[in-house]
């Protein structure tokens, strides 16, 4: 994924169709806009920058997790198996990127359950909800792409087959696609404009390249 | 720049790790003790004492899992890069033979002089050093903590458990006095003493190491926040390194009964507050909007 921090708004579209997609419970956050205040008055500017999960190729989270809860797809998707999560916390700890939460507690937007909140997570694994106590995080909506893979739709380019947060941008700053795939739009803007990845030092090699 | 500090651990995994280290700790000395020492009662005491302890940790460290329990028999599945599966395996051997060494001198006097006890204790002091070593290994895993990523906090964190041992033992050994002769009890309290001294000044060596070191701009404001704590903690040292010197010095059994007393109390509650320290001086790389 690529994401243009020229075009960011700061709207927090993305996080809300996060939410809404993944019918995330309350408190949670798997992607957020984090809002900063550069230089000083009078030449003050906002600027924002998306964080979401990194899918690192050398993920932490991955390492640190005892019971093998954190697995990494072929194509580098970086995802939690709750029911093998016991939720120790140490992949929490262990991201640079603050993209994973546990939830200690059930806790819904209203007090008590909303007909949405009610609904198994996703929509796409029936019967399954949240569950309490164990780690959570952006797949970059793996079940809805596999989904619309297997209906030949092609990744980053139909809407079905793109995940919900580059969809939703109202200033068309997320770009999702193949970044092995010299030919790929994400892969051709990364070469094109000057590109950065977070916490680079930290040798995590994250898939998430933010454009300047 | 405003740091985030990790709130996913905190005071379970504080106990844990107290009492974790503190049973290593004791279990070590008791081993020495048994070994060394003019008696061999309060060292068995010891041995015995170190893996109920770190059993009680890790009560505290399920009690701070919210998942269902069972889930724990996954628990060994990330051996080959966890940290935590390392260290259940770690301290479940340690329980094991710790206790295999400990329990059969109770019901049995021989037990203790025979060759397979020698053998068990070997196995389980060597685990129990590991254990010792192992919360500092486990923090290094979060390499997005500075300070946890510290190559000193291993070290620190076996010398903080090797002086909360001596203190817990100082503590176990001031009831056993009426049974000892004056003389016995000098020779242990000395050899105690002996042990506790070298261990806080390594520990005070390896946190001055920590102090000093300066890898980056967060690890650096990671380490002013944490300034009160870890000046107290050194203090105590100080104060117990003060003590127990007075203690070899005097020699008397009426004030060694005090100052293993005060010492246990100062060790512990040093240990407690460095370890506290520790957790909450966990403060990540800042996410930094890029330029």
């Amino acid at each position: 994924m690529a994401i243009d921090l020229v075009r960011c708004a700061g709207c927090q579209t993305c996080t809300v169709a996060c939410k809404v997609e993944n019918m995330i419970p309350a408190g949670i956050f798997w992607g957020k806009v984090k809002d900063y205040e550069i230089g000083e008055y009078p030449d003050v500017r906002r600027r924002f920058l998306p964080i979401l999960c990194m899918h690192c190729k050398l993920p932490p989270c991955k390492d640190v997790c005892p019971t093998g809860a954190t697995m990494q797809r072929p194509g580098g998707v970086v995802y939690v198996d709750q029911d093998r999560c016991i939720g120790c916390g140490y992949c929490v700890v262990a991201c640079p990127y603050e993209a994973r939460t546990i939830q200690k507690k059930e806790e819904f937007y209203y007090g008590t359950p909303t007909a949405n909140e009610e609904l198994p997570f996703n929509l796409r694994r029936p019967g399954q909800r949240h569950q309490v106590g164990v780690a959570s995080k952006c797949a970059f909506c793996m079940e809805k792409i596999d989904e619309a893979a297997g209906k030949g739709l092609k990744t980053g380019v139909d809407h079905e087959a793109t995940p919900t947060c580059v969809n939703s941008c109202i200033a068309k700053a997320r770009y999702f696609g193949d970044l092995d795939d010299p030919g790929s739009e994400v892969s051709r803007l990364i070469t094109e404009r000057r590109s950065i990845r977070l916490l680079e030092e930290l040798g995590t090699e994250p898939s998430v390249c933010y454009l300047l | 720049m405003a740091l985030e500090r990790q709130t996913t651990w905190g005071r379970l995994i504080v106990l844990d790790i107290f009492l974790g280290g503190t049973g290593a700790g004791v279990f070590v000395i008791g081993f020495v003790l048994s070994a060394l020492g003019p008696v061999k009662d309060l060292g068995m005491v010891c041995t015995f004492v170190g893996p109920i302890l770190l059993i009680f940790g890790l009560f505290c460290l399920l009690a701070d899992l919210l998942a269902p329990i069972k889930r724990c028999r996954r628990l060994l599945a990330g051996l080959s890069t966890s940290w935590i599966s390392r260290g259940v395996l770690i301290q479940l051997l340690f329980v094991i033979l710790g206790l295999g060494y400990a329990l059969p001198g109770f019901w049995f006097p021989w037990w203790l002089t025979s060759g397979l006890a020698a053998a068990i204790g070997t196995v389980a002091f060597s685990l129990a050093l590991v254990t010792a070593a192992y919360h500092g290994l486990l923090f290094g895993g979060a390499k997005a903590i500075p300070i946890w990523a510290s190559p000193m906090l291993p070290m620190l964190s076996l010398f903080v458990a090797l002086c909360t041992g001596v203190g817990l033992a100082l503590l176990i050994s001031v009831p056993f006095a009426g049974l000892h002769t004056e003389r016995e009890s000098r020779e242990t309290f000395n050899l105690l003493a002996i042990f506790g001294t070298v261990s806080i000044l390594i520990e005070l060596i390896s946190l001055a190491f920590l102090a000093s070191a300066r890898p980056g701009v967060t690890y650096s404001e990671s380490l002013s926040k944490l300034k009160f704590p870890l000046t107290v903690t050194a203090v105590l040292s100080l104060l117990s390194v003060a003590l127990l010197a007075f203690g070899i010095t005097v020699g008397q059994a009426v004030y060694l009964f005090w100052i293993s007393s005060a010492c246990g109390i100062l060790l512990l509650a040093a240990g407690y507050i460095m370890r506290s320290a520790i957790i909450s001086g966990g403060y990540r790389y800042p996410l930094q909007i890029p330029v």
